[in-house]
């Protein structure tokens, strides 16, 4: 039964990155921009909630701490849109990207500047304890990430493919010149998708948080680095194919960690990636991609 | 109820369109006809905001108008077709619709669905369909389809015939006459003269970004060979 464990473990993993991975897909969809500063939003939302909530409103409960991660980080998100993005949009695609790797490191700087380099430890109380039946022990804070997860990306699901506003923004990031000539304000729908897409990786801050317990500046790097796979391993752009590659990265890599050797599941997953692009280039789900990019 | 007064337009290799004077009134369909890269397109952007001009000033029911955001411009009343279609491909067809009528808010747009859907059955019958899997004519009446959910009093059409086949293309102007008849204000961009000439009130001929005919498609008729000379339609009739 111990593979039931792995597998809930693993997917509970895996829905975290897939959080962070839309929130990736879904700005790389409006704007063509790959958004190297996005676990760095991830990473400093982390910082902010711990610093907020737990050292100065203690004992929060876990659903309010949620919300908070989803605004701190929204809110982030969208200044690093106007700082790092916006004064570029009439630029060669590459200028944001390396204002986006600038924004990337000054997060992390400052980061070190104000927390400083070691790694803080806490804990957030999801109110939940341990489950276990027919011998199967899983801990509460899982049960609580993965249902969390399920829950977030099922609104944003919503969100994106039954709503007016949700209808804009597919409509800006297929073509937002025709977009613009129907009234919608393609600026106002990069803000937004900014927003909502950080505010994902905000929800995925708080869960992470809940079961790691733990902050280091180069924690944004690595999240984002995983989100980057997970998009390309579900296929580029595709908003299924984002939480299909999160799922997998997650449940990879607790395989890994449990069967093997927990040294080696960042390189058995990443060498997983690397097969099936060389077997299918544009992802697991992925068309081929725009030569916009 | 359309005005353009001295309208010059200006990229980086030079005047693309200079001095152009136009009117549309209430109720017409107005041709612009001239060959590929005279500027047509070029004007239509300008009326849509999407353009900037050098000079000159774009007047809508009264109102100056130029410089007005993409975004703004279908509030006035302005929808515009764009060459090319430019539907969106990934959203089904009720989508497309559904994001043509944008500038209204929120609500189920019923009223302007069923009307759409009225004139063209076909988008009711493939309304939950991926609009880019349709054929190119089923996504011209869907372009126009989208133009009039804003509910405009204008409609810029900009090549409509642009790629279809001429069975299609008969069938598309049917529909933009009915539209036309229903008291539609129509600014049609063709490359196609004689198709144009067929069903406009009036046009004007543009040729290297300058006006240089204006009348009624008898009057033009009348002034053959000049039309040839300007558009090169000679070796075709």
């Amino acid at each position: 039964m111990l593979i039931l464990e792995q597998w809930i473990n693993g997917l509970a993993l895996g829905g975290v990155y897939a959080l962070i991975a839309l929130g990736f897909t879904l700005i790389f969809g409006v704007l063509k921009l790959f958004h190297m500063a996005h676990g760095d939003v991830f990473m400093f939302t982390g910082y902010i909630v711990v610093s907020i909530v737990v050292f100065a409103f203690g004992g929060l409960p876990f659903f309010v701490v949620l919300l908070i991660a989803m605004a701190v980080a929204s809110l982030l998100g969208m200044a690093v849109e106007r700082v790092a993005f916006r004064p570029y949009r009439q630029s060669d695609e590459i200028i944001p990207l390396i204002s986006g790797i600038g924004m990337s490191l000054i997060l992390q700087n400052l980061a070190l500047l104000i927390w400083g380099p070691g790694q803080i430890n806490y804990s957030f109380n999801v109110g939940i304890g341990n489950v276990s039946f027919g011998g199967i022990q899983i801990t509460g804070i899982r049960l609580v990430i993965l249902a969390a997860s399920i829950v977030i990306v099922l609104i944003f699901n919503y969100w994106l493919y039954r709503t007016r506003t949700g209808r804009a923004v597919r409509a800006t990031a297929a073509d937002p010149q025709t977009a613009s000539m129907m009234g919608i304000r393609p600026e106002l729908i990069i803000l937004l998708t900014f927003g909502v897409g950080s505010a994902l990786a905000g929800a995925a801050t708080a869960l992470v948080g809940a079961l790691y317990g733990a902050i280091y500046p180069a924690l944004g790097f690595s999240m984002g680095l995983k989100a980057f796979a997970a998009s390309i391993l579900g296929g580029l752009g595709n908003m299924t194919g984002a939480v299909v590659g999160g799922l997998l990265l997650g449940v990879l890599e607790v395989f890994t960690a449990s069967y093997i050797n927990v040294a080696y599941q960042d390189a058995i997953a990443m060498g997983i990636m690397i097969l099936v692009l060389l077997i299918r280039p544009n992802g697991l789900l992925g068309k081929a991609v725009e030569d916009k990019l | 109820m359309l005005e353009l007064h001295d309208l010059t337009i200006r990229y980086d290799a030079g005047d693309v369109v200079r001095d152009v004077n136009m009117t549309i009134r209430q109720g017409e369909i107005v041709g612009l006809i001239g060959s590929n890269g005279a500027g047509k397109t070029s004007i239509m952007k300008t009326i849509s905001g999407l353009v900037k001009p050098r000079s000159g000033r774009i007047l809508f029911a009264g109102q100056d108008i130029t410089g007005t955001a993409p975004s703004a411009v279908p509030r006035l009343g302005i929808s515009h077709v764009p060459e090319g279609r430019r539907i969106f491909g990934d959203l089904t067809v009720e989508e497309n619709l559904l994001v043509g009528a944008y500038r209204h808010g929120r609500g189920t747009h019923a009223a302007e669905l069923e009307r759409v859907y009225g004139l063209f059955p076909i988008l009711a019958e493939r309304r939950k369909q991926r609009a880019g899997n349709m054929s190119g004519g089923e996504q011209q009446m869907l372009a126009i389809g989208r133009a009039l959910m804003a509910r405009p009093s204008f409609l810029i059409l900009d090549e409509p015939s642009l790629g279809l086949a001429p069975l299609v293309i008969r069938s598309v102007f049917q529909m933009i006459r009915e539209i036309h008849r229903e008291g539609m204000t129509i600014l049609l961009v063709e490359q196609n003269v004689e198709l144009a000439l067929r069903h406009v009130d009036r046009s004007y001929v543009i040729q290297s970004g300058e006006i240089v005919l204006e009348g009624t498609p008898e009057e033009l008729r009348a002034r053959e060979g000049i039309m040839d000379a300007y558009l090169g339609t000679g070796e075709k009739h």
